[in-house]
């Protein structure tokens, strides 16, 4: 039997939520909490397997209880289940150590089976979640001080190839129609990306990453 | 039958009652308060959030600053916020009347004088609208009045009121005669004798100010302003004596009065006489007391508006004119060069001041007027955030909430129904619900990023995650540089509403293959490059539409930089730039 519990502050959600497992014989809901405080309380008279926590809660916010579950209750697995689902808010939850990630309007399947692969020690995400978690990830950053190849924009290379080419700022400006104040700030990113100091250092650099010959 | 007489008696009795009581319970604009008593009714009314009884309130602490210091800080700032409170009331006649009585001080005011005329010009276009001929003739006076006594000013001032002073004039004096009103006929034959005297028509100024005086009501402001007229002009047509005489009587009423404007004006004659008449102790006496008078109407911890500058100058003037003459007693040889030292200096003062002081008025205006752009600006955004903050709380965990609940309790009872109901009925209700909510968190999202809590990159990020799931065919790559320092909320959430809206145009515009976004984070400021290589479009044609000013205004108010960069097919790019150390106070 898994013991479940649920915490969230809109009530007619969390009972038609506990409506659900009434046919699935393997889950047991033990308690549905409005708030953090009375969730604790029942944290320490019982032991829940599986917690559905959502994020917005009235008292505290929900990712400072998942931290805490995680970290004082090991064996409690948490199941975020919010209406957010901002990328930087879902990958801050999967940190503080939630096992799985759902928005509200899941399906009964999914919420049975996500219950169900946590309890079991294993990590359960699905496929929009794993799209919001990857997009992006496989990029590397481009941090100067990382080293790598740093990418420039189609004007960051129209510049540095009339830097190059040894024009003033006001040539450059002239010759690209624009104003000696969009060079300047091209330049001043291009020095950032390339991380250097000053405009030999910087073409230097480009020429050994091959921007310019 | 019965019942309707009952009902009816017992309204008229209770509106009787409302009324008693509301009477009761304001005090009256005709009553004097003690200072002690009125500060308590602006606390009690405050609490009460009882935007009538401040406005009155607020009045009689003006009236009251207005007795005994005259024109200071306190009798405007208090005017000020009883308009305010009228206007919220809605009670529009007692608006425009309390910012008339500032008007009224402003009216005199070197510095402050276009206010004045400002208000005036708002109150006549009210009264045009209510087609209320007596108060148009008042106003219109009011605004003569500015007219001619800085006639002296400027072109460009000058603009302010362009009318043809004397054709107005008369015409209004014939309203007033038409009118049949007594009190603004006065004063109309008075600001003639005045117009007559700028023009140094002394008979005309004497006969017209005469004619105002003979109507003028004993101890009235008029009285001592026409008494203070003729004296002007008996002076300049050398009969000293009278002049002397005249400034007497002035002197008397406006002391009752307390109206410090007129009493420095009239020592001013009289020393002036004096100096004329060569009665040295006397000369001596009045361009001290005239000295006095300008630094109680001006310095006494009154009009602390903005200059404080040139009222020094008018004091320095009046003092050296008192430094003078009493050299001019110890060395009576030394007449000749005496009245030429004093000539020069008087005229060099004179010019030095003019043009101090016209730099000055510009500068402060300037300023005045950014401070308010400002002030307004912020409360707009701000209006605006709050607004946003809370429909999108609202939509977000009320309605998000509701249409979850629905969702889950399909889900709870898919199961009990045959399958084809569930194919046919229930799984495309589920699927309705599912975009239902998705859009609720978009609108949600554009209204409040709730991501800003956790820093600017990740609101950013997500902004543009959000973008690239809405844009598939599009690269959206987002980079940033340097590591974030701390950002306020409030700034932070501008600047986001910056580059959403660049990002939203790109989108819909550009047609762009590649649109990146990256920010640099510098010690001292945060620049940001938002590129597309779509479309581009002409800068000379497209200037600065809805969105780009919207885009420039926010970024102006922050203190930062905008510019453009984009032709036909060569993509567009804009690139900001906004210090973190120089932000508006309000805001760091």
């Amino acid at each position: 039997m898994i013991k479940v519990t649920i915490v969230d502050d809109h009530v007619i959600f969390a009972e038609g939520l506990e409506s659900i497992f009434l046919d699935a014989h393997d889950i047991q809901i033990t308690a549905r909490c409005h708030n953090a405080e009375s969730f604790w309380n029942v944290m320490k008279t019982n032991s829940i397997d599986v917690v559905l926590l959502d994020i917005s809660l009235p008292d505290v916010s929900g990712l400072n209880v998942c931290e805490q579950i995680v970290r004082d209750y090991p064996n409690t697995r948490v199941i975020a289940l919010t209406m957010h689902d901002e990328p930087s808010l879902v990958k801050k939850m999967i940190k503080k150590g939630a096992m799985a990630y759902l928005l509200k309007n899941t399906t009964k399947s999914e919420l049975l089976a996500a219950i169900r692969t946590v309890y079991s020690g294993k990590k359960y995400y699905n496929e929009n979640l794993m799209q919001l978690l990857l997009d992006g990830e496989d990029k590397p950053k481009k941090n100067p001080s990382m080293g790598g190849r740093p990418h420039l924009t189609r004007r960051e290379k129209e510049v540095l190839d009339l830097i190059a080419k040894g024009l003033t700022t006001q040539q450059i400006a002239d010759k690209l129609f624009v104003s000696i104040k969009a060079v300047e700030f091209h330049r001043s990113s291009l020095l950032t990306k390339f991380g250097s100091q000053n405009t030999p250092s910087m073409i230097k650099e480009a020429i050994e990453y091959e921007f310019i010959s | 039958m019965n019942l309707f007489r009952k009902i009816l008696l017992l309204l008229l009795f209770s509106s009787l009652l409302v009324g008693v009581k509301a009477n009761d319970f304001y005090p009256s604009l005709k009553k004097n308060y003690s200072q002690k008593k009125l500060d308590s009714l602006i606390i009690v009314y405050k609490e009460k959030n009882d935007a009538k009884g401040l406005a009155i309130a607020h009045e009689l602490k003006g009236i009251f600053f207005q007795h005994i210091y005259y024109y200071s800080s306190s009798t405007v700032s208090n005017f000020y916020k009883s308009a305010e409170n009228y206007f919220k009331t809605n009670d529009l006649i007692s608006y425009y009347r309390v910012k008339k009585r500032i008007a009224d001080l402003f009216s005199v005011d070197d510095g402050m004088y276009k206010y004045a005329v400002e208000y005036y010009k708002e109150a006549l276009g009210f009264y045009h609208l209510k087609k209320d001929k007596v108060k148009i003739a008042g106003y219109q006076l009011d605004l003569l009045n500015i007219a001619i006594n800085k006639d002296t000013f400027s072109k460009k001032e000058d603009r302010l009121i362009s009318w043809n002073r004397e054709k107005v004039l008369k015409e209004t004096i014939q309203d007033c005669k038409k009118l049949k009103d007594q009190r603004y006929l006065t004063y109309a034959y008075s600001l003639y004798g005045a117009y007559w005297l700028k023009k140094e028509n002394l008979n005309a100024a004497l006969k017209y100010t005469e004619m105002s005086l003979a109507k003028s009501q004993s101890r009235s402001y008029l009285m001592s302003l026409n008494l203070l007229q003729k004296g002007e002009i008996q002076k300049l047509k050398n009969n000293l004596p009278e002049a002397i005489q005249l400034f007497e009587q002035s002197e008397l009423i406006a002391e009752v009065q307390n109206n410090k404007y007129l009493i420095q004006l009239i020592c001013k004659g009289q020393a002036e006489c004096y100096t004329a008449m060569n009665n040295t102790p006397r000369a001596v006496e009045y361009w001290q007391k005239t000295a006095q008078a300008i630094e109680k109407y001006y310095n006494s911890g009154q009009t602390q508006f903005t200059r404080s500058e040139e009222t020094s100058n008018a004091l320095r003037d009046a003092k050296t004119a008192r430094d003078l003459i009493l050299e001019k007693k110890r060395n009576r040889e030394n007449v000749i060069y005496f009245l030429v030292t004093f000539f020069l200096v008087t005229v060099g003062a004179g010019l030095w001041i003019a043009r101090v002081k016209l730099r000055e008025k510009d500068l402060i205006n300037q300023q005045q007027r950014a401070e308010m752009e400002l002030k307004s600006m912020k409360s707009l955004i701000d209006g605006q955030e709050k607004e946003r903050n809370r429909v999108a709380k609202d939509l977000h965990d009320g309605l998000g909430a509701h249409l979850s609940s629905i969702k889950l309790f399909i889900e709870s009872q898919k199961d009990k129904y045959e399958p084809g109901i569930q194919g046919k009925l229930l799984e495309p209700l589920a699927k309705n619900i599912d975009e239902a909510c998705l859009e609720t968190r978009n609108i949600s999202h554009d209204l409040r990023p709730f991501a800003l809590k956790f820093g600017f990159s990740a609101a950013l990020g997500d902004l543009v995650k959000k973008a690239q799931i809405a844009l598939p065919e599009v690269e959206v790559v987002f980079d940033t540089y340097g590591d974030e320092p701390q950002i306020g909320e409030e700034i932070a959430l501008m600047v986001y509403r910056v580059v959403q809206e660049i990002l939203n145009n790109a989108a819909k515009y550009a047609k762009a293959k590649q649109i990146s976004v990256q920010i640099f984070y510098e010690p001292s400021q945060i620049s940001i490059n938002v590129e597309d290589d779509g479309q581009g479009f002409d800068l000379k044609v497209v200037k600065e539409g809805n969105g780009l000013g919207n885009i420039r205004s926010r970024i102006d108010y922050l203190g930062g930089q905008v510019i453009w960069q984009s032709a036909p097919n060569q993509g567009t790019a804009v690139l900001i730039s906004i210090p973190i150390g120089n932000l508006p106070e309000s805001l760091g």
